[in-house]
């Protein structure tokens, strides 16, 4: 029996992780509807930042500055993803794109330039041959800044009305690169992030429970119903109307860019909250982001890609689903169990399990 | 008006190969005759020619990658042979009838593994008699491995098909998450523990060797590259002929208009399904060359990380388009090989080049050809060379 509700408590936090990547999935969704593959990614890219910082090896600030500081990253950083990234893919304008491409590319050719770090099939061409000095590689690097912005400029598209697919696969080209970007910047170590609750166990009967585990569901579940609470607010309001309708709320004033932007953030900030509470209660990997995004994705689905609570609800059932199955039935059993529930439910209600869903597919 | 139709009507008659409905109408308009309409055949069978004469052809000799002359440079081609004729199998799913079914990286293990339990020697207690060295784990079923490989191929197919089912009633994004499911399940099933699969012995997940086939006894390499070549080869000339057949057109209006399709009485279910099958049967193929290559074989190559390579290999070479996935594999595997001392790069540009792609050309580095002879430049510069001509 304790061995039960052990399972049921180990549970319910890989669930509350799997609901808050889920529901940052869906608040993306709703507002933007792109589905972001790299959410997960870029949460742990958050999470790292709150470890760096809060790490006494390396910078060693206090833990509640470190966090603050961590999420503002979070949510700073899923804005600019939407900023330079999915705008043109939205419809908005391409041209924060252009200026980025640009500006890094410029900054990638200084290295070029001075050593030949060129491949083979163009450093025949003269002038593009490397091993010039600093200040003459400078000079061609800022030449070709202009070029860049240029080209990228005529040849990005805005398009509007993308379907799902090229921005599924766009978000998916956004994980690898950021997952690389993690493994360069903090190593592909893995790292224990402290708490001031981590370590601390107390007993329920024969049941011992990790106040990291309290801490997770407890943050999962405020994080849910202040969303909740969010998209009843004004602004709450106007993002889902640019879901519903974009349009037709542009034509009324909405300003969907810094809408998006908004959405975006909130997704950051909530994403990097899961993945900096799963750092603080298990470690900090690489290869934790590969496998919470499909669960989250699988809570997401079970919510409709609407629904708050159905994806909070989805979230924990799969956690709690799998930790059970793992214990009682067959350790085997619980990485597939996630899989298992999503085809069944998608075989028996494909229209998505909430009245909310069916809404949206009319 | 009615009688330029009568007129058409008649011609249509008289060629005998277009099939007319009841009432006399033609259901597709005639292909064009003789060597203009096989044109694709011709020039994919030209290419091909050239292609399987490579190991001793001294082209390519200034690719270190690609240099058929040495195994490495061999292998690599494989890899790229292998890699496109999944990728055209998927380009069929996702790119000509527009399901997105992402179950691909689990059909793709099926194959690899499938073959290499099929054709791995029965296992011997007796270690004196056994000619080969291979661990009893990973003892299999002794069959020929061209015996196995078209029965798992067929296999894989059907499991294909039984996969697409969901997309008899699930749409676009959810149609991908339950065949992304079902693919991460097939790896898993694969990687289950040998207890519940005494007969497969996968040896818990932990890789296996695959037992190499050798083709007329022309050594590992230039037999794998061989199986490659074949699965490269057969998938293509499925892909051409189906795409300009009947089914290909079927697939592209259930695409297009399911609406449509549905009362003229086309069953959008079952050209799905066909699809998937099809597809599936190039995956496994193309697996089974891929394992005969990398001659080891383990669960966690199949993960979703395979499925992207194979994504990359599709957008890269181009959606829907015939040669997009040789392209694709080609740029892919010379990435793969260039960086690969270097795997925080690799995968670094990986997904760069997945996002430049989808922002620039979203159509691939095959349609590079007919977006320069659209673009407004040419089409001026073309003007401009008829009208000098003219007045000359």
């Amino acid at each position: 029996m304790s061995d039960l509700l052990q399972q049921i408590v180990a549970g319910l936090e890989a669930g509350s992780y799997y609901a808050l990547i889920g529901l940052a999935i869906v608040v993306v969704m709703k507002s933007t509807d792109v589905p972001n593959f790299a959410q997960a990614e870029m949460g742990l890219m958050a999470a790292y930042m709150c470890w760096w910082l809060a790490d006494g090896d390396e910078i060693g600030w206090p833990f509640w500055l470190a966090i603050l500081v961590g999420f503002a990253f979070a949510a700073v950083f899923g804005a600019l993803v939407q900023f330079f990234l999915i705008r043109p893919l939205t419809g908005l304008s391409n041209q924060p794109l252009a200026i980025l491409a640009a500006i890094s590319l410029g900054y990638a050719l200084i290295d070029l330039f001075q050593d030949n770090g060129l491949p083979f099939f163009i450093d025949w061409i003269p002038g593009l041959g490397g091993g010039y000095p600093l200040g003459v590689s400078l000079v061609l690097a800022i030449l070709s800044v202009p070029l860049v912005y240029i080209f990228m400029k005529k040849f990005v598209k805005k398009m509007d009305n993308v379907d799902h697919f090229p921005l599924l696969l766009l978000t998916i080209g956004l994980t690898f690169a950021l997952g690389s970007l993690i493994e360069i910047f903090f190593g592909n170590q893995p790292q224990k992030f402290n708490t001031p609750w981590s370590g601390n166990i107390f007993n329920i009967g024969d049941t011992r429970i990790g106040y990291d585990q309290v801490v997770s569901i407890g943050m999962g579940l405020a994080i849910a119903i202040g969303l909740a609470i969010f998209f009843r607010s004004k602004w709450g309001v106007r993002m889902r109307a640019i879901a519903e309708d974009g349009t037709t709320a542009r034509l009324l004033g909405i300003n969907a860019g810094v809408i998006s932007l908004l959405a975006w953030a909130i997704g950051g900030l909530v994403a990097g909250a899961a993945m900096t509470l799963k750092g603080g209660s298990t470690v900090l990997e690489l290869g934790s982001a590969e496998g919470l995004i499909l669960k989250g994705f699988i809570a997401a689905v079970l919510g409709g890609f609407v629904s708050l609570p159905g994806t909070f609800i989805g979230g924990m059932v799969v956690g709690v689903a799998e930790a059970v199955a793992g214990g009682q039935i067959s350790t085997s059993l619980q990485p597939t169990m996630a899989l298992l529930i999503v085809v069944i439910v998608l075989f028996l209600y494909p229209d998505g399990l909430t009245r909310e869903a069916k809404l949206r597919e009319v | 008006m009615a009688l330029l139709e009568k007129r058409n009507l008649e011609r249509y008659r008289t060629l005998a190969s277009v099939k007319t409905n009841s009432s006399g109408f033609p259901l597709y308009p005639p292909k064009a005759s003789g060597i203009k309409g096989q044109r694709r055949l011709i020039t994919s069978t030209g290419i091909f020619v050239i292609l399987a004469f490579l190991p001793w052809l001294p082209i390519l000799g200034w690719f270190t990658i690609f240099n058929p002359a040495t195994n490495y440079g061999l292998g690599n081609i494989a890899y790229v042979f292998a890699y496109a004729a999944a990728g055209v199998g998927f380009n069929l799913l996702i790119g000509y009838s527009g399901t997105l079914g992402l179950a691909h990286a689990g059909i793709f293990a099926l194959g690899a593994y499938g073959t290499a339990i099929l054709s791995a020697p029965q296992e011997c207690l007796d270690y004196d008699t056994c000619e080969t060295i291979i661990r009893p784990a990973v003892a299999g079923y002794g069959w020929p491995f061209l015996v196995a490989l078209p029965v798992v191929c067929i296999v894989a197919a059907l499991i294909g098909a039984l996969v697409g089912f969901p997309a008899a009633r699930l749409k676009g994004f959810y149609l991908a998450i339950a065949t992304l499911a079902l693919g991460e399940l097939i790896v898993k099933l694969i990687s289950l523990d040998a207890k519940l699969w005494s007969g497969l012995k996968t040896n818990s997940g932990t890789g296996k060797q695959v037992p190499i086939f050798e083709l007329f006894g022309s050594g590992q390499l230039k037999s794998a590259y061989f199986i490659s070549l074949a699965s490269l080869i057969i998938t293509f000339v499925a892909y051409v002929i189906y795409t300009e057949n009947r089914l290909g057109r079927t697939l592209k209006a259930v695409r297009d208009i399911e609406i449509a399709t549905g009362p003229l009485g086309i069953s959008g279910t079952y050209y799905k399904l066909v699809a998937f099958g099809l597809s599936s049967f190039a995956a496994a193929f193309a697996g089974a060359a891929w394992a005969q290559n990398s001659a080891f074989v383990n669960p966690t190559s199949f993960r979703t990380r395979l499925l992207v390579f194979l994504l990359v290999v599709l957008i890269l070479g181009g959606l829907g388009k015939l040669w997009g996935p040789l392209i694709g594999a080609f740029v892919f595997v010379y990435l793969r090989q260039e960086f690969q001392d270097q795997q925080k790069l690799l995968f670094f540009l990986i997904g760069v080049a997945l996002m430049l792609a989808i922002l620039l050309l979203p159509e691939g580095f095959a349609s590079l050809p007919d977006r320069m002879r659209d673009s407004r430049w040419v089409q001026d510069l073309r003007r401009r060379f008829k009208s000098a001509k003219v007045s000359s």
